[in-house]
């Protein structure tokens, strides 16, 4: 028991400060969006077809990169700064995978079995239609329940339709308060003080919600081995795909890291992998409350639906598919052949 | 001055000042933590290398965030004056303005030309402001500034851990029990035929090229090895020289397992690697004892686990020596 309860500190606590430095940066750089960054303007930058702007949210990791547990705050001030809801979930679920460090990842993972530059496109590809599927379909429940959907912390700050009370205080300068607020002049000091609070808000609150996720996560992984994923999941692929499925949201590995976990379960098919590492950086114990934070219920329900069944249905697909993506018998499926 | 806001205002003047004590010291605790494991070499416990740095970094900025903030909010309380609390639902800034929503949060924006005094309505009701000045009301938008002692009781498991030294080095015996299941391997039969053809020098069924390539293995190199045929028929017969931890697998004191715990980033995605040893003679050491090891490369096959796995047969109990133990990522 007091060995079990080590090997949970251990797990727990590594899970805290792998992530907290990508945390405190994305508290910060929420901390720079919320002080610097004018209400609207980067709306402007975002095409006004739908369809397009999601697009742009599920690339925006290989400019902005940021890990799972970073982007959700850097996410909530982008919403806070008008930026459309499908563009940031999108940016939020694809993020972690269409980055450049975690592509290198995935490919120096299952370089050595030669398979990997299947993986990277395969990995990239769903991940980026997967999110963009989660994120229209977010929208199209935005465009019936509006700010409902967020938590007050994540609302868009109101632009329109100021009360008259409001439009009377604000005559002289004929714009509304919260568009001009990021661009007045303030002393130093000022700005430094904001930026540091909404920074520590955003900290202690991402944090909170991290170590309880972790706890879960810990906690799981105790029971829970290589082993018995491989095992429960002989021969039957889309038990295979349902156990990396599970074991993605229970272990709650880095999108940095996951390649190489994914690459040490030899005997699997690439099906089952492919679900694990498109799955993993979407949606996992710490991430379900973190967004706790940004979203209300009904999308949570949405994205985790909709992650859950399209990464099932894609990586079946892939399953049946795999002698077409890859001709040539690979390693891991020779191998898991029992030749 | 313009600013806006969006945040619950269901909390006093007391309040909203405990609230972003905590928050500092909190915050400061868990940077200084951070700076500290880093000090102390405690994050080789729990994280591989490249990590240690961006905590280092994570930590002071952390600190120093929550110093400029103390700053800040020192100032804040100097400026603040006792206001009036008009209203049931009083909320707690230091600009002290009293007024109730119908939500629970409205995330609205007001607008401040200078020093004011004014009132202006929420959701249909009055609501007055205390006067308060240009450059006290920056920063406090969208905030919840409730009173949550529970958070900060979950944010203070890190700084106790810490303070009780956990986690400790690796992991468990239990866990290692868990993980490392040595089932019987069976070899390949042609590879068996071939030993046999061959008169195999070495006591073991084991095929020893005549003119073996001796190889300074690494776990991964091993492993990668065994999951392309390709790359077995390369290996094979060669001698291979490993370094990793013993553990005695049950039911026999002339086999056991070389291990290493591969942490990618940290150890929660540790896997462990194995490769099996088998000895002419019984060998013991303790588990998770650092060993040494050459002897002839083969794969063999593990029908419980359905997969191929790396061994090494030794010539003679002299080919296992004990030897220094490492953290080194890189040499898996």
């Amino acid at each position: 028991m007091e060995k079990d309860v080590f090997d949970f500190v251990l797990t727990f606590i590594s899970i805290i400060w792998e992530a907290f430095p990508f945390v405190v940066l994305g508290a910060v750089v929420a901390g720079i969006l919320e002080e610097v960054v004018p209400q609207q303007a980067l709306a402007k930058l975002i095409p006004q077809n739908r369809l397009l702007a999601v697009c742009v949210g599920g690339v925006l990791g290989l400019v902005f990169p940021m890990c799972e547990c970073g982007i959700v705050p850097v996410m909530r001030r982008l919403l806070r700064k008008g930026l459309p809801l499908g563009t940031c979930v999108a940016y939020m679920l694809a993020g972690p995978i269409i980055n450049l460090v975690v592509i290198s990842s995935t490919y120096v993972a299952f370089g050595p079995h030669g398979i990997g530059n299947e993986m990277v496109a395969l990995r990239v590809g769903l991940g980026f239609l997967v999110a963009v599927t989660t994120a229209l379909i977010v929208q199209g429940q935005y465009a019936t329940h509006g700010n409902k959907l967020l938590t007050p912390l994540a609302a868009p700050q109101q632009t329109k339709g100021p009360t008259p009370e409001v439009i009377a205080k604000d005559e002289a300068s004929q714009v509304h308060p919260s568009q001009n607020r990021a661009g007045e002049s303030k002393p130093f000091f000022q700005r430094i003080a904001n930026i540091s609070e909404t920074a520590l808000h955003d900290f202690i609150d991402i944090m909170v919600f991290l170590t309880l996720g972790a706890c879960m996560a810990a906690l799981v992984k105790g029971q829970f081995t290589t082993e018995t994923v491989e095992s429960i999941s002989k021969g039957f692929p889309a038990v295979t795909i349902l156990g990396m499925m599970v074991a993605a949201i229970v272990m709650c590995l880095c999108s940095e890291a996951d390649a190489f976990v994914a690459a040490s379960f030899t005997t699997l098919h690439p099906s089952a992998k492919i679900a694990f590492l498109v799955l993993g950086p979407m949606f996992d114990f710490k991430l379900l409350l973190m967004f706790t934070r940004v979203f209300r219920r009904r999308v949570i329900v949405t994205v985790f639906l909709s992650v859950f069944i399209q990464v099932f249905v894609y990586s079946m697909a892939v399953h049946y598919l795999w002698s077409y993506i890859v001709p040539t018998p690979t390693a891991a499926v020779v191998v898991e052949g029992g030749q | 001055m313009a600013h806006s806001h969006a945040h619950s205002h269901d909390e006093g003047d007391g309040t909203f000042f405990q609230d972003q004590l905590f928050t500092i010291l909190l915050s400061a605790g868990i940077g200084v933590v951070a700076i500290l494991m880093y000090r102390s070499n405690m994050l080789e416990r729990i994280l591989v290398q490249g990590f240690w740095k961006p905590v280092l970094a994570g930590g002071i900025t952390i600190v120093v965030l929550a110093f400029i903030r103390a700053i800040a909010l020192w100032q804040l309380a100097g400026k603040a004056s006792p206001a009036p609390v008009e209203q049931a639902a009083d909320h707690g800034h230091a600009h002290s303005h009293a007024h109730s929503h119908g939500k629970e949060d409205c995330g609205h924006d007001h607008a401040h030309q200078g020093p004011c005094e004014h009132d202006h309505s929420h959701g249909a009701k009055e609501t007055s402001h205390a006067p308060h000045g240009d450059d006290e009301e920056e920063g406090h938008e969208d905030h919840d500034h409730g009173w949550s002692p529970w958070k900060y009781i979950v944010l203070a498991i890190p700084i106790v851990l810490f303070a009780l030294n956990l986690p400790k080095n690796g992991f468990s015996e239990s866990r290692l029990d868990k993980e490392i299941k040595g089932g019987a391997l069976q070899q390949n039969p042609k590879r068996l035929a071939l030993a046999a053809f061959a008169g195999s020098p070495v006591m073991t069924k084991a095929l020893r090229k005549t003119e073996p390539t001796l190889r300074n293995l690494r776990f991964k190199e091993l492993i990668g090895a065994s999951a392309v045929l390709r790359l077995q028929e390369d290996y094979e017969g060669d001698i291979g020289t490993l370094r990793g931890q013993f553990y005695r697998l049950p039911g026999s004191d002339r086999e056991f397992t070389l291990f290493r715990v591969n942490m990618t980033c940290c150890a929660a995605d540790s896997v462990i690697l194995e490769t099996r040893i088998v000895a002419p003679e019984p060998v013991d050491f303790k588990p998770g004892a650092w060993v040494s090891v050459s002897g002839v490369i083969s794969f063999q096959r593990d029908e419980a686990k359905k997969k191929w796995v790396p061994v090494l047969t030794l010539k003679s109990n002299d080919d296992v020596q004990p030897t220094e133990g490492t953290t080194d990522i890189d040499g898996v």
